[in-house]
Parts: C-alpha cells; structure tokens; sequence
C-alpha cells in the first residue's frame, strides 16, 4: 500500500509540476501571439511609410525629368 | 503570478491597425505549438506507472522508432530523383573513360548508400516486427491481452511497410541508379578508393545479392509475409489486426486523410499476408471487408500515388474473385462519395453554421472576461469551447480528407484523350507541330533517330497529352474547379478563425480535459472498484492502478473504497483547478487500461457458468467505453494548433513525384500544376464571387513549401515550389492587374456615357433590354486592399504591385490612345479627348479603392513626351501642327457660317504627300471595355468625324493645353507667313501684271448683260489661266483656312478666358458691384451715351462699336477694386510679421507680382488681332509689290490703277462665275464647295491689312454687277448663278471685313484735302469717300499691248505654264451697248 501511495504522491506532484509548466507555456503562447500581432502592426506601418516613399519617389523622379530637360538645354547652348 | 498576468493581459491589449479583409490562410510569424502528439519521449516515463502495461510502451517505443525511421526511407523514396538519368552517356571513344566513371561513381555512391541503408532498415524491421507479433502471440495465450494501442501502431508499421514497398515498386530510378553504379565501378579508375567501398558490388557478396533481391517488385511485403509464417500463430495477431482495421474505419475512429485510408490499407495487406494460411477466410468477415473495398475502389496512397487494392489482391488467389467484380450503379455511388461537388452544399452549410456558432462564443467568453476582469469562464461554456474546437478540427479534417479523396479519385481515373481532344479543339496539333519542331532541332544538332510523333493514334495521343495533364488538367470539370477552390477555401478560412483564438481556447480546453478526466478518475471509477472488490474480481488491481494514474486528488490522497455491500452515495469530483492535460504517456496508460478491460477478449468480460457475472455491469462498459472514446482526441486537442494545421494541410494537390517519375520529366509546367489551374480559372470567370478566394489556391504552395522544408527535408523542393511561384504570382499580378483595369475602364466609360443617350440606345436596341450597360458589383475591392498576403513566408503587398502593374497599364493605355489619333486626322481629336477622360476617370476610381497610381498629369505629360520644361512641344502638339498644316489648311473647306471646317471633295494637293501612322491595334480594355460601350461612344464619335468645328477646337484646346498652343499658334502664324511669302507672292506678282491696264464700272446703261460681258471678257485670261485653281486660289485657301483657324481659337478660348478669370476674380480682390454700384453705373453710362461723349479714341467706329469697347474694359464702375497692391494676396503679405528678412523678404514684392500677372487685361483679348499685326508687319515686305502701282493723279484715273484691291475684285469675280460654261475640268464644282470662306478670309485679309476695304468696297466687280442686276433684270436668268455666288460673296466680304474691323481697327488715316477738279474731264468720276491715301506715286507702267477688237467671241487662250506667269492680256472693247 506504501507503494501505492508513493505513487499516488507522484502524480500528484506531477500533475502540479507539468500544470506550472503549462502555465508557463500558455503565457509564452500569449507572448508568441503579442509578436504576431506587433509584427503585424509593424508591418502595416512599414507599409504605409514605404508606399509614402514611393509617392515620393516617383514624384521625384518626374520632377528629375523635368529638370534634366532644362539642364539639357543649358548644355545644349 | 499576478503581475505576470497583468502584463500578459497590457500585451492582449495591444491594438493592431489593419483594414485588411482576410482573404488568405493563416500565417504566423512566431509560431509557438503547446503540447504534441508525436510522443517525442518515446514514453521515457513510462516505468514511474507501476503498471504491467509498462513494458507493453516499451514495445510501442520501439515501433514507434521504427515508424519515425521508416517515415525518413517513405520521404527518401518518395522524393528520390534518378542520378543516372543525368549523366552523360560514355561512349567507346570517350578519352578519359576511366575517370568519367570515377566521378559518376563518386557522383552515385551517396545515393546508393541509401539504398543500402533501406535495405537494412527493412531487414531489422521486418525482424523486430515478427518478434513483436510473437510476443503478442505469447501474451494473448498467458491471457494477457494486448492493448488497442498496441494494435494501432501495429496498423501504422504495416501501413509504412505497405507504403515502402509501393513506393519502391515504383521509382524504377532507384533500380536504374544500382545498374549505373555497377557499370561505373567496373570500369573506373580506382586509385585511392578505399577497397571496401566496392565490396557490396562484388556478385558473391551476400549484401549483393540481397539488394538484388530487394530490388524486385514487392519485395518488402513478401519479405515481411516470409518472416512472418515462420511463427506458427501469427494469423491470429494479424486477424485481430484486420478486424480492430476494420471496426475503426466504419466506426471512423481516425481524423486524417492518412488515418482514414491506413485502415482500408492495412486491410489488404494483412489478407496479403494470411493468403496462403489454409482455411484462413473462414475465420475472417469476408463479405464485410469485401463491400468495403467496393465502397471505396481508389485508395489515397501517398502524394500523389493512389493505391489499387486489386494489384495486391491478385496475388491471392485464395481470397475467390469476388472483390473484382464492380457493378456499374455502385460506381456512380462511389463517383457521389469522392468527388466534391456533391459535398459542398453539405460542407457549406455545415461551415456557416459552425462558424455561427464559433464566433458567438468566443464573443460571449471574451465578454465574460473583460465585464468581470478574469480569465475564468463559465463552466457551459468550458464545456462548449471544448466541445466546438472539438468539433471544429473534425470538421476540418473531413473536408480535408474530401478534398485528398476526389483528388485521388482523379489520379485513378484519368481523363479520356478523345474527351481531351474535344474539349481542346487544335490541342494536338499544335502539341505536335511543337514536339516535331523539337525533334527537327535535335536532328540537325545532334542527329538524333526519334521518329515524328504520329498524332492520329491512340499511343500517339497519349505521348502527347501528358499522364499528369489526363488526371489534373483536363480531369476536373469547371464546376469542380469551382467547387475545390470553394473548399480549399473554406477550409484554410475555418483554420484561420480557430488559429485566431489559440490562446484563448488552449487554456479552456486543458481545463475542461482534466475536469473530464477527473470526473472519471474519481466518481466513475469509484463505482466500478465498489463492484470489482466486492466481486473479488483480480481487475480490481488494475483498475486502482487505472485511478491512481489518473486522479488528481485534492487533498493529495484518494477515498478508501469498503468493500461493503453498501449503496454509497457516488462522492463528488473534488480536484484542484489545473488548466492541464495528462501528459502523453498517462494518456496513453489510461486508454491502455480502460480499452484492455472492457475487451470482449479479456477474461473477466466473458460470463463463467450460468450464475457467472462479468466484471463490470452493461452500464459501467459502455461510461468507459464512452470515456474511452471521448479521449480519442484529446492528444489532437491539447495541441490544437499543430493539429489545425496538420488538418487543413493540402499539399498533396501539388505533389507530382509519382507523375514525374513515370513521365520522365524534371518538372510539368504551371498549367499543369493544380494551384495554377485553379488561380487561372478564377482569373477567366473574371469578375464573381469567388475572385475573393483567388489567394487561396496560391496558399496551397505554402503547404507544399512548408512540407518540403519540415516534412521531406529537400531542398530541391523547396526551390522547384520557390520558382513556381514567382512565375504563378507574376501571372497572377498580371492578370489580375488586366482585369481590374478592364473593370475600372468599365466602370469609367459608363460614367463618361451621356445617360439620355445610353437610355435611348437601351430602349431603341430591343432585346438588349435595360441594363445592358449596367456594371455588376465589383469583386476586387478586398482584393485590392492586400498590402500584405503570405507567400512562402515572404509578406507580398499585393495593393502596391496591382498599383505599379496599373500604373504601367494607364500609360500603356495614353499611349494607344495618342497613337490611335496621331494615325487619324485632326478631327479624332475628340475621340481622343473622350478616351483620354475615360482614362482619367478610370484612374482616379482606381485611386479612390487605395491604389497608389501617379497623378494623371504627370502620367499624361510622360506619355505625351511634354514633361520637358524648355520645349513645348508634345506628340499631340506635334501631331495637331503636323494635321493643321498638312491636311487641314491645305484640303478643308472652312465656312463662316457654321464656323466648320469640311474636307473639300477635290483637294489640289496630291494624295500620298501625306501620310499618317498605321492604325495601332487596340486590346478592347484599352478602349471603353466592352463591346457595348466601344458602340456607343463610336456613335458619338461617328457625329465629329467629317468636319472640324468648335468643339474639335475646344477639345484641342484642352489637350494641348496652354503652353503648347502657343506654340501650335506660333507655327500656324510662321506657316502663314510662310505661304504669303512664298505661294501667294510669286502669283500675286506676276497677277498683278496681267491686271488690264483699265477697268472700268460701266454705266447701268450698258445693262446688266453688257456690263457682266464686259468684265467676264476683260478677265478671260485669269479664267482661263491655269495655274488660277491649284495655284492661285489654292494658296489663298491655305491662308485663309489658317487665319480662320485662328479666329476660331479665338472664338472658342473666349469662354475659356471668362472662366479662368471669373475664378481667379475673388484672388485678386474683385468684386461684385453692390446696388449702389450698380445704380451709379447706369448713371454713368446714360450720361456717356446720351450726353456729348467724347469719343475721340474710338471716332472711326460707329457709335455701338464704341459702346461695346466701353463695356469691354474694365473699369470702377464695373468691379470695385483690381488695384494689384490691394488683393487679398499682397493685404495678406503686408499683414505679415516677417520674422527673417533674409529669407523672405521680398516676399511682398513677388506677391505683388503675382496678383499683377493675373490681372484681367484691359482691352479685348485676341490671337486675330495678333496674327493681323503679324500679318501687317509681314506684308510690308510685300507692300510695295503688292500694293500695286497708283495712278499719279489717282483721283482721274482711279478705274486704271493696279493696287492690291483689283486683283482681289478680279479674283474674287472669277471665283463667283459658274463652272458651267467655262472648259475648267471640275464642271460640276462651286467655288465654294472647292475652296470655301478660306479664300475671301486671305484676300480679304489682305485687302483690309493694305488699307484698301473701302475702294475695294466701292469698285468691286462682282458687287457692280449685282447692283447692275437691281436695275437691269434683262438675261438674268443666264447668270443666275453668278449673281447668287455674288451675293453670298458681298455678304461673306461685310462680315468678314466687320469681324476685322472689331479686333484689329486700323489706325486713322489723315485726312486729304483734294482741290476741285480744274478741267470737266473728271466731272464724271464718282469720288468715293475717306479713302486712305498714301504717298507714294509710282509712274504708270502699261506695258500691256492693248488692243481692241469687235467681237467677244473668239477668245485668244494663254499660254498654259506651270509657274505663275502672267497671262498675256487681250483687253476687249466694252461690248456693244
């Protein structure tokens, strides 16, 4: 009978052991979640700010074309 | 705790900001999985449960071991490519021999090792599993009955081993490769090879001749049947085996498409293993398993290998033939059980309303949380979110398994060529021109014997149409491509929504698993141990066993059980609140335990004697078998993430390394590759529902990727999947990017069409009914939001590339468009206008969904080639001067009236001087998208095509803008000048000579016919001149096309210019007059007029022209303030606290600038008046030739000067006389349908600039005979005609004179004083009036031989010249009176 309530004190300490460890993974899940959604939010607002640049960008470049015409022009004459 | 919770909880909240509709599969960044059903520890743990079933983990530890090992050799055999088939072929005369198969030896022997490594895998496995077989037999006999477990990873082995040998059977590669290596090391060089190396290949070697055996068909399962029947007994483990198979597939214990199909395998192997047992079959459900193998003909093997029961079954022959016969209506029943089409309503509802159900509660437990601040839900709804996740992963993985069934359906039944060949009319010829062509290369390069693909036979076809294609491509019909993309769909968007809520759940569902499994440790048991210690029965050890393993006591210890007979009340579940699982090994021990006591085999549950009672009572069975059952999945939900994605993993359907290797390909092309196939279909319906699913086709080459990095482990893979997709996405971009365009244009060009218009056609086109223009909903809008979908883990803004893609298609589409009207005349300008609108609107609805597409100016000036800053030029520009100039001056016939310019019938310039671009071909998206609209707006168009009016003036003035007018106008004037100079002045000269010496008005008493002779005889030689049309007064047309062309400009840039000006008004500080101002401006006005008004600055107009010019400027009384120091602009400036001077300074300065650039400018505003000037200035080259000689005493002989004017009358009389009775060519041509008001606008022009309008006016030829004709009504019925032009001309000369007269008044001439005529030879010449005199007095010159004769009959002709000379002159007498 000892045997058995050696054993019976085992899992009982293993169910506490692996309910602290699961608790800490649980939270590790939360965390794994916290990133996704962080880098989510990141992404979009990398997003945004490139597709700004690109406005820009292409703005520039017309207006590159513009003035090179003009400094074509200088080097013509 | 309670901090770390908090914080978990701030990092819950974090927001994310995203608008992005979820059109994709779920795609995790960090992916972190709690929990695993692998049994990773291989049950490390499994002494710490005093248990007998220890040592039986032990042995599902090993074949656990060995499925792992065996899993490496399914992925090595599965993915194996052949090494021999890429290398060179030795030939005789190669140099070097020796060291060529060296290299290729080095180059095979790690692909052999793998071999070899297979083979001793499957002889140790094939060993141990027989030993393990007879270590059932033994337990079985000792009453000690295996668990299930135990037999279901008994199943798996067999399954691997199944699946070895199928897929050793069939990769010839592998056999091939052995050949190659064999022959190499014969023949290699063998200097500093490690002499046992080779050792296998030696023939007496024993592992030679076990590869060679190994390397025959089936040699695996036969192996295993061999090492198997050597155990007496055997029989009955793999029975039990079949029937445990069997029960579990009807009674579908499994959740995966693998799990499923194992049983139905392992089935047929095991009846291939016990075949040969005599009397086998007696013990066996034979019809059972037989209508199982009806029910499902085709087995889902691996990838995309099915498994066809009847290959193994052949080789039993003792099994009886029944299993071959199909019956035809059960091969429809089976068609309904695989394929999908006739399962989506069902899956479609069955999702709709879990998704109902999912989403209501995962709101209902978030609210719960939030309102009481706790992590802890209700207990229904515990229950609930268990129980659906449950429910939810099942359903997953049904349809999953539909998904893989109907593709394996499809694998085993490929399509027909004939059906192929119908379908794909001209498939195979050009599939044979192309393998043809293919093979004429190689013969002329290498001089290869492959004979031409003959495409009439059936081997024929089947050569040509690929084994791959016959079961995917042309093997699902559109409906079932509809239907797949719809469940592939559902299924990754029912994963997304679960994945979404991982963290909220996975606590909940660890909860409700070990209040579950407490309830049955501690209350169900405890029945069940009162009955057995009571009865005295042995398992009453194992049970308490099973409740000590299980139980998670509150208070650390369990309740004794009496042994009294005593009806106990059942105690109540108390166990601490844990959110945790058993672990995987407890699990695995509980369900060991429970399904070994209620097994019928097991001794205690057969009745003994007639008294004799089992151990548990009915209803204790059936708690545990239902616990038993319940716990199934509760590995699958402890790990609910990884089970979800294992669920909904569809990489099957791009898996093809069966299909490669039979069809000796390295890879198909995408359109045989079923995620395209599927994209492509959607992209052709175009615009429907499922456009919204388009992305999860392309999701499924994630699962592929996913697999061949983390399952197979190959590289190769992975790359071959990395190519296709950045194909598939260009494609994808591309088309999508078509079609969108294509619908925005749609959408663009109804809006452009005039609603009336379109309700008319509507209604006038029967049939067509309403609506035929009507755009349907547009189904790209979620798609256009995707700034970032998942592809092979790279983050794809879908929104930016459609964005560069349409980019790229707007100028694409200016482009045609400018190209379309630079190979058109001027009057497509409107055309071009139009399209360029619909382009315009098109662009900017594509900017209003997101899109980031350039401005359309800057779009527009790059594609027009204007962005230059110095040049003004741009190809419309460019194209407009080049159509003004070449065609339109040249051939138009320009009337005042209507203010058009028509083409003339008879141009006088010749045909191929002139010659536009070829029409380019324009894609109908490029033009108003659909056919119906492409209609319409060609109607509209149709109205501007023959003429050019004020709207193709206004049209133009808006596309080429302001900048650029200036310089078409500026070309228009240099060309004018131009022609002056050099077309008109050559003639005008050399006319100007053959001006009869003496003109003179004749009296009325001539009457009309004699003074209409007179004139028609005195100017037969200009009639008759012929250089006078194509010349003369083609050249006058020219000029005065281009000035009317310019008073169009005129007419139409007026509005223009009150617009801009009223917009610019209240800048500026102008303003409206108040009441008072309005009255005290009437005042002012009734004074001016009524009162003497000095109008000296106007004198030489009349008295409403001067009123008009009053009205015209601005002035005080109209606006009350346009001071330029005064706007609002330069007020704003002064108010201005300048903080650095330096900076901006003189920043009032430049503001003052400004509001004075865009001051109204005072006095009329016009291009005439300034062409006139320019016009003035040029002929004053001219001026002394053209003005033509004065008589000295020009009052006397008024009737004999050669000025500008006569010319003009002559031409102008010439011009009004009927073709009829001239013998010109163009008989049946009116001068004005030839050359138009353009003429009269050149000589009038002329006229007016020398001054010379009001003598003009007064000895105008054609205007004396008219007056003549009031008087005189004798022979008019012979020129009627004439007089008829003569009195549109008169009417056409007052306007236009008018219209000079108003923008470019000339300066007063002085006034002349002239002296009473001395003598009474002048008492008979009329003086005319304020005649503008100038001094010039060049001396007479007649150096005309005149001569007189009698009769007007005989005409003498003039030479005819090409150049303008002057005719020779032959003045008649007046005729006889």
């Amino acid at each position: 009978m000892s045997a058995n309530n050696h054993m019976q004190e085992a899992i009982k300490n293993d169910w506490q052991n692996r309910d602290y460890v699961e608790g800490v993974s649980l939270s590790i899940l939360k965390i794994a979640e916290f990133l996704n959604r962080f880098e989510q939010n990141t992404r979009v607002k990398m997003g945004e700010l490139s597709e700004k640049l690109n406005i820009l960008e292409r703005k520039m470049e017309y207006v590159e074309g513009a003035i090179q015409s003009v400094e074509d022009q200088k080097a013509k004459q | 705790m309670s901090t770390l919770e908090e914080r978990l909880k701030e990092l819950e909240r974090y927001p994310v900001r995203t608008n992005q509709p979820v059109i994709e599969a779920s795609t995790e960044y960090v992916s972190y999985e709690i929990g695993s059903f692998s049994n990773p520890l291989l049950f490390a743990d499994r002494n710490g449960f005093q248990t007998r079933f220890a040592k039986e983990a032990e042995t599902i530890a090993r074949l656990q071991n060995i499925l792992h090992d065996g899993e490496y050799f399914v992925h090595t055999l599965y993915t194996y490519r052949s090494i021999s088939r890429a290398l060179p072929q030795v030939k005789p005369d190669t140099p070097d021999k020796a060291m060529l198969y060296r290299k290729m030896f080095d180059v095979l022997i790690p692909e052999t090792q793998k071999i070899r490594d297979f083979l001793q895998f499957h002889l140790s496995t094939v060993s141990a599993v027989s030993q393990i077989v007879v270590d059932v037999v033994v337990a079985e006999k000792n009453k000690e009955i295996p668990s299930d477990s135990l037999l279901d990873i008994l199943i798996q082995v067999f399954d691997m081993i199944l699946k070895l040998d199928a897929l050793k059977n069939m990769k010839a590669a592998i056999s091939n490769d052995y050949a190659a290596i064999k022959r190499a090391a014969q023949f290699m060089d063998r200097t500093n090879l490690d002499p046992n190396i080779v050792n296998f290949l030696d023939p007496k070697s024993e592992e030679n001749q076990q590869i060679f055996n190994f390397n025959l068909s089936n040699s695996i399962i036969s192996g295993l049947r061999e090492e198997l029947s050597k155990n007496s007994g055997f029989d009955d483990v793999v029975t039990l085996i079949l029937e445990r198979c069997a029960n579990n597939f009807e009674s579908e214990r499994f959740l995966f498409c693998d799990e499923k199909y194992c049983f139905l395998r392992v089935i047929v192997l095991v009846i291939y293993l016990i075949d040969k047992i005599p009397n086998v079959y007696k013990k066996l459900p034979v019809s059972r398993i037989i209508k199982l193998f009806k029910q499902y003909p085709c087995v889902p093997l691996y990838g995309d290998m099915t498994f066809t029961i009847k290959t193994i079954l052949k080789s039993c022959p003792n099994l009886g033939d029944e299993w071959q016969l199909l019956p035809k209506d059960e091969e429809k029943l089976a068609r309904e059980k695989f394929l999908l089409i006739y399962k989506l309503p069902q899956i479609r509802r069955d999702f709709s309303n879990f998704t109902t159900r999912f989403t209501l509660l995962t709101n209902k437990i978030k609210n719960h949380q939030k309102i009481n601040n706790t992590s802890a839900v209700l207990d229904p709804m515990r229950v609930e979110a268990k129980q659906l996740s449950e429910q939810g992963i099942k359903l997953i993985a049904l349809w999953t398994t539909n998904v893989l069934e109907q593709a394996a359906w499809k694998f085993s039944h490929p399509a027909e060529t004939t059906k192929i060949e119908a379908e794909n009319p001209g498939l195979i010829e050009a599939r044979t021109q192309e393998i043809n062509d293919k093979l004429k290369d190689n013969k002329d390069n290498a001089g290869s014997l492959a004979s031409p693909t003959d495409p009439d036979s059936e081997n024929g076809k089947r050569s040509i149409i690929k084994d791959y294609e016959r079961v995917v491509r042309f093997n699902y019909t559109a409906e079932e491509r509809a239907a797949l993309v719809d469940t592939i769909a559902i299924i990754k968007g029912l994963e997304g929504i679960m994945l979404k809520y991982t963290s909220l759940l996975a606590p909940l569902i660890r909860r409700q698993i070990h209040v579950e499994l407490q309830e049955f440790a501690q209350v169900t048991l405890f029945d069940m141990l009162a009955r057995t210690k009571e009865k005295k029965r042995p398992v009453h050890q194992t049970v308490l066993e099973l409740r000590n393993i299980a139980a998670d006591w509150l208070n650390g210890s369990a309740p004794q059980v009496s042994d009294k007979k005593k009806k106990e009340s059942a105690p109540k579940s108390e166990h601490p609140v844990r959110h945790v699982g058993p672990s995987s090994t407890q699990l695995h021990m509980i369900r060991s335990i429970i399904s070994t006591l209620i097994s019928d085999r097991a001794p205690g549950m057969t009745k003994s004697g007639f008294f004799g009672a089992t151990d548990f009572s009915d209803k204790q069975v059936e708690q545990m078998q239902s616990f038993y059952d319940r716990s199934t999945n509760w590995n699958h939900l402890l790990n609910y993430n990884a089970t979800l994605r294992r669920c909904s993993d569809l990489a099957d359907l791009w898996y093809r390394e069966f299909y490669l290797e039979i069809s000796k390909e390295i890879q198909f092309p995408i359109e045989m590759s079923l995620p395209w196939i599927l994209t492509e279909d959607i992209l052709e319906k175009g615009n429907t529902t499922l456009m919204e699913s388009i992305i999860y086709p392309i999701n499924l080459y994630n699962d592929a990727a996913y697999r061949a990095l983390f399952t197979l482990q190959r590289r190769f893979l992975y790359d071959e999947v990395e190519a296709e997709v950045n194909l598939v996405f260009d494609q994808l971009v591309y088309k999508l990017s078509e079609q969108i365009y294509s619908y925005y244009k749609m959408l663009a060009s109804n809006i452009l069409l005039d609603t009336q218009f379109r309700t008319s056609i509507e209604k006038m086109q029967k049939g067509s009914g309403p609506g035929r223009f009507d755009v349907p909903k547009s189904r790209f809008d979620v798609l256009l939001r995707q700034k970032h979908i998942n592809i092979l883990g790279r983050y794809i803004d879908l929104n930016a590339l459609l964005a560069q893609r349409l980019n790229i298609s707007l100028r694409e589409n200016i482009h045609k468009a400018i190209q379309k009207f630079e190979s058109s005349p001027l009057s497509s300008v409107v055309e071009l206008e139009n399209n360029l609108l619909a382009i315009r609107i098109c662009r900017d609805l594509l900017k209003e969904h997101d899109l980031n597409v350039d401005s359309y100016e800057s779009i527009f000036s790059d594609v027009n080639e204007s962005t230059s800053m110095v040049s003004f030029e741009g190809r419309i520009a460019r194209h407009v001067t080049e159509e003004l100039i070449m065609d339109l001056f040249a051939t138009h016939v320009f009337n005042t009236t209507t203010e058009r310019l028509v083409p003339a019938k008879i141009t006088y310039i010749s045909e191929d001087s002139y010659e536009r671009d070829k029409a380019p071909r324009i894609p109908i998206h490029y033009q108003f998208a659909t056919k119906s609209l492409n209609n319409a707006f060609n109607h509209i168009h149709e109205q501007y095509k023959r003429f050019i009016g004020r709207d193709h003036i206004a049209s133009m003035l808006r596309l080429v803008g302001n900048s650029s007018m200036a310089l078409v106008i500026e070309t228009c004037v240099a060309f004018i000048m131009d022609k002056v100079n050099h077309d008109l002045s050559p003639f005008v000269a050399a006319l100007m000579e053959a001006i009869p010496p003496k003109i003179t008005l004749q009296s009325s008493a001539y009457k009309l016919r004699g003074v209409y002779g007179y004139f028609r005889y005195l100017f037969r030689d200009f009639v008759e001149y012929d250089e006078l049309k194509p010349g003369v007064f083609q050249a006058f047309r020219v000029v005065g096309n281009a000035i009317a062309f310019i008073h169009l400009l005129d007419l139409c840039g007026a509005s223009h210019e009150l617009i801009s000006h009223i917009q610019s008004c209240s800048f500026l500080g102008m303003k409206p007059l108040s009441k008072q101002g309005k009255e005290k401006r009437d005042l002012h006005l009734n004074s001016e007029h009524y009162g003497d008004a000095n109008g000296a600055h106007v004198s030489n107009l009349s008295g409403d022209m001067e009123d008009f010019l009053k009205l015209a400027q601005p002035s005080d009384l109209f606006i009350r303030s346009d001071i330029p120091s005064e706007t609002p602009l330069v007020k704003a400036m002064n108010d201005l606290k300048i903080e650095s001077p330096a900076v901006c300074g003189d920043l009032k300065e430049q503001a003052t600038r400004a509001a004075a650039l865009y001051q109204f400018k005072r006095g009329p505003h016009s291009l005439l008046k300034m062409l006139m000037g320019r016009l003035s200035t040029c002929l004053d080259g001219l001026r002394s030739g053209w003005k033509g000689d004065r008589p000295a005493d020009r009052l006397q002989k008024l009737d004999a000067s050669k000025e500008f004017y006569r010319l003009w009358g002559i031409l102008q009389f010439v011009f009004c006389l009927p073709e009829g009775d001239t013998e010109t060519k163009n008989e049946d041509m009116k001068g004005f349908e030839l050359f138009g008001d353009g003429f009269f606008w050149a000589g009038c022009s002329i006229v007016y600039l020398f001054d010379q309008q009001l003598r003009f006016d007064a000895f105008n030829f054609s205007d004396h005979v008219l007056n003549i004709s009031v008087s005189d009504q004798d022979g008019i019925d012979d020129m009627k005609e004439f007089l008829r032009v003569s009195r549109e001309v008169r009417l056409l000369n007052d306007r236009i004179f008018n219209t000079l007269r108003a923008v470019f008044p000339m300066k007063d001439a002085p006034v002349e004083m002239f002296e009473a005529p001395i003598t009474e030879d002048f008492a008979r010449v009329k003086i005319v009036s304020s005649v503008t005199v100038e001094n010039t007095s060049d001396p007479v010159s007649a150096r005309q031989s005149v001569s007189f004769r009698k009769t007007q009959s005989v005409i003498g002709r003039s030479e005819s010249t090409s150049s303008p000379v002057a005719p020779t002159m032959d003045i008649p007498p007046p005729p006889p009176l």
